[in-house]
């Protein structure tokens, strides 16, 4: 029943209550402690009296928070980028062979020798009743590292969504890039072969670039498209059409002048035809994956690492923790004097827990605070380094479960900050009068 | 001496005979004393080793291999079973960065091909379980086919299982 | 507020002796100094009477109220309700101002009393002469006017008792005498029973009466 009323409510009413249900402690004993006293005055004057101390303590705190949320949120951006890379790859068919080397040259042209899809097999597709689009992906070529992909305007179109500028290839002369080339409309360039690591191997080829694509958020932004007919050409290949061809590049393909391609883009117009073609087209002579599947499965792998980042961002924070309530057990005998003479004047117990305790929660509280900025800061930071290092847009954001468990971290640690308060209450006036 | 070698070898043959029995390919009725029945068939369509994995959640995804060994298309539908409230086909989907289980109205399955229902895949899921699925549990529901319906019995597996404790095993 | 002790007796926690007072009365409004050498107890009795020491055996009453037997706690409100301390070496909060010094006592009473001891404990600060820029830290006062700043503190909540440990011990003549006068006017005019310990001759001379103590015993009483 109330399992029933938990998921019946709003995502954001249950991360709210989520926060408040956990916050719930250190507020009860807030109160608790604090009702009828006036801390404040007391408390900000240790804090000036003692303050590279708190200092101290504060960037303890703040440090392991910043680390742990933004480890976490940091995990979690690059699951979301990678995912979000492969977003326009609905099925991908290739030769059969690994689904993982097929994911990560289609997807992310991370490309290895793989071997060719035959013009039957890609003609098959273009005729299929439930095919949208398909699009030839023929990598192989580069130019100064960045690979050059011989495909279809189509594949261009439903890639960028229309250009950030100029327009689309149309003959075997032009090119378009992705929205981080270092080329604009009008620029030349020469193809090498491979991924130009070997030192140069320039084909005799020009392209002329009449277009620049949006940003697609993944490593497409660094790359280079050209008509898949003159990839083959440049290759001495048939270059997919028939004598009759009036050199219009883009399918459809004569099948037998195809000279093949290491993986196809295939969209359906529904998710279920996409499904259906995938098991139609998974046999022992081709291989049809989903991206977005192939990546969850290599996510769902990586989970245990997840965990074991999770635990060792809140190990983190609980060993901070612990070196702060021993140091502000030190920092009670610091304080014995103050909280003699308090009591030697008459002021109750409980208001000198009250003030051992708001001091020991000003630290905690800062620290938390500063922390979660640090960790947004540190997203921004390391999501730039990570996309600008893979193209895949990362963009990691704070969000519920992180600060879940900052809260979590602050309440369980205002619980044990009770012990220092307490035994600081407890002392002999007398003695520490003297001291 | 005699009387005891022949019993050894009585009781090697024994073991033999209860180790083969997977080869055996009219199910698996002596193998399981239960009843267990890892295929279900209709017409020339094999269906093959549904399973779920171990949940206590109200919702369960159910995979099965459907081999279309007829010379036409088929269209999977869904699914009935009395211990769930309903039943759906749902696809795999990762939009965005965000992922999870889409409706599917239907799943043709074309002349030829072998449609495998897995996690992160196609499934069928059975919404408002009435009762807890255990590791080793049976489980009867009915596949729906525009062409007809055919009744099976799905094994519950471990619950970080990624497929039946026998796939791959050709029956 | 009256005082009377009977047969008190003050032990260490290892039952070592400390103080015997065999018998001691003061009346309402009126002032005792108590004097004698270095160690013979005198802090001893001034600790006793404020309810900081326990009282091991025999009986000291603040007017009806009998503190041997009471708890740590019950004798700490005792001293926020009635008690106003003034010690040796003044004991302020460096990091707050002479007014937070002096009306610290409001942060923690009951909020009908806040600001009745803020007001009183102004009024004494500007009494005593330093009306001038109370918010400063009172690192940058001078001893004696540190030492004012703590009068103004045990007098905030208008305490029925003044308990004062060698309150001129580190001032000069002219300010010691200053101080005196105030004290003994403040608890005139209040009726306010004072007791002090105290080497000053001056300050003990200024009180109604005198208790010596040698060697953890009460020996004498003028």
């Amino acid at each position: 029943m109330i399992e029933t009323i938990w998921f019946g409510l709003p995502i954001l009413v249950q991360d709210g209550l989520m926060l408040a249900g956990l916050l719930l402690p250190l507020v009860a004993t807030g109160l608790i402690c604090l009702t009828g006293f006036r801390v404040a005055p007391l408390v900000t004057g240790l804090l000036r009296k003692h303050a590279s101390l708190s200092a101290t303590f504060v960037f303890l705190v703040a440090a392991s928070v910043g680390i742990s949320v933004a480890l976490i949120a940091q995990e979690r951006g690059l699951r979301e980028g990678t995912a979000r890379a492969a977003d326009k790859f609905d099925l991908i068919v290739a030769a059969p062979g690994s689904e993982i080397t097929a994911l990560l040259a289609a997807v992310y042209l991370q490309p290895s020798a793989i071997p060719l899809l035959d013009g039957e097999t890609y003609a098959q597709l273009e005729q299929h009743p439930l095919v949208d689009l398909v699009a030839p992906l023929a990598f192989g070529d580069s130019w100064q590292g960045v690979p050059v992909v011989g495909t279809t305007p189509a594949f261009v179109e439903h890639l960028s969504e229309g250009l950030n500028t100029g327009r689309v290839f149309a003959t075997v002369n032009e090119a378009v890039v992705g929205a981080r080339v270092a080329l604009n409309p009008g620029d030349e360039l020469k193809p090498s072969h491979g991924d130009g690591s070997k030192g140069p191997n320039s084909h005799d080829h020009t392209y002329e670039i009449v277009g620049k694509m949006e940003r697609t958020g993944s490593p497409w932004d660094n790359a280079i498209l050209v008509s898949v007919e003159s990839v083959w050409g440049i290759h001495g290949m048939p270059m997919g059409h028939g004598p009759d061809w009036d050199w219009q590049v883009g399918g459809p393909f004569e099948p037998s002048e195809f000279a093949g391609t290491p993986a196809a883009l295939v969209r359906a117009n529904e998710l279920w035809a996409n499904y259906s073609l995938q098991s139609e087209f998974n046999t022992s002579d081709t291989m049809a994956l989903f991206p977005g599947s192939v990546l969850a499965q290599l996510h769902a792998l990586m989970g245990d690492i997840r965990q074991v980042m999770s635990i060792l961002a809140v190990t983190t924070q609980v060993l901070v923790a612990i070196a702060v309530l021993a140091g502000l057990s030190m920092l009670s005998r610091i304080l014995a004097k103050r909280m003699a003479l308090l009591r030697a004047l008459g002021a109750p117990e409980r208001f000198v827990f009250a003030v051992t305790w708001s001091f020991a929660m000003t630290l905690i509280v800062t620290g938390a605070v500063i922390g979660l900025l640090l960790g947004v800061f540190l997203c921004f930071g390391v999501s730039a380094v990570i996309t600008s290092m893979t193209s895949i847009l990362v963009e990691a954001r704070l969000a519920w479960p992180e600060i879940h468990l900052v809260a979590a971290f602050v309440s369980a640690v205002g619980l044990f900050s009770l012990l220092p308060a307490y035994r600081a209450s407890r002392r002999s006036v007398l003695t520490d009068l003297r001291s | 001496m005699k009387l005891v070698l022949n019993l050894l070898f009585s009781l090697f043959a024994a073991c033999a005979f209860a180790g083969e029995g997977h080869s055996h390919d009219d199910g698996h009725d002596h193998e399981k004393p239960s009843g267990r029945d890892h295929m279900a068939t209709l017409g020339d369509l094999r269906l093959l080793h549904a399973w779920a994995s171990e949940t206590e959640d109200s919702d369960v995804l159910v995979y099965v291999e459907i081999e279309n060994n007829s010379g036409r298309a088929v269209t999977l539908l869904g699914a009935q079973a009395d211990f769930a409230a309903r039943t759906e086909l749902v696809g795999f989907q990762s939009q965005g960065g965000e992922s999870g289980y889409t409706r599917l109205p239907k799943l043709p399955i074309s002349a030829g091909a072998k449609m495998i229902l897995k996690p992160k895949g196609v499934a069928l899921r059975m919404v408002g379980v009435d009762r807890h699925l255990h590791e080793g549990d049976d489980f009867e529901f009915t596949l729906v086919f525009e062409q007809g319906e055919v009744a099976m019995t799905g094994q519950v597996e471990a619950e970080n299982a990624a497929q039946h404790s026998h796939a791959g095993h050709n029956h | 507020m009256k005082l009377r002790v009977d047969a008190l007796s003050v032990e260490s926690p290892q039952g070592q002796r400390l103080l015997r007072v065999p018998q001691l009365d003061l009346a309402t409004g009126r002032s005792l100094a108590i004097r004698g050498p270095s160690g013979a107890g005198k802090s001893t009795l001034l600790f006793t009477l404020s309810g900081l020491l326990e009282v091991t055996q025999g009986s000291v009453k603040w007017g009806d109220l009998e503190l041997a037997g009471l708890s740590d706690a019950q004798r700490t409100r005792f001293r926020g309700e009635n008690l106003g301390l003034v010690f040796q070496d003044h004991l302020l909060f460096e990091e707050l101002s002479a007014s937070d010094n002096a009306g610290i006592a409001a942060l923690y009473s009951r909020p009908a009393q806040r600001a009745a001891i803020t007001r009183q404990a102004s009024d004494t600060l500007s009494h005593l002469g330093l009306a001038a820029d109370i918010q400063r830290t009172v690192t940058s006062y001078s001893g004696g006017e540190r030492q004012r700043i703590a009068v103004a503190r045990a007098l905030a909540a208008q305490p029925k008792v003044l308990l004062a440990d060698e309150p001129t011990a580190s001032l000069d003549r002219k300010t010691a005498d200053a101080l005196i006068a105030d004290l003994l006017e403040s608890a005139g005019k209040a009726k306010r029973t004072f007791v002090v310990v105290s080497h000053d001759p001056a300050l003990i001379e200024a009180c109604d009466h005198v208790l010596t103590i040698e060697d953890g015993e009460a020996t004498r009483f003028d």
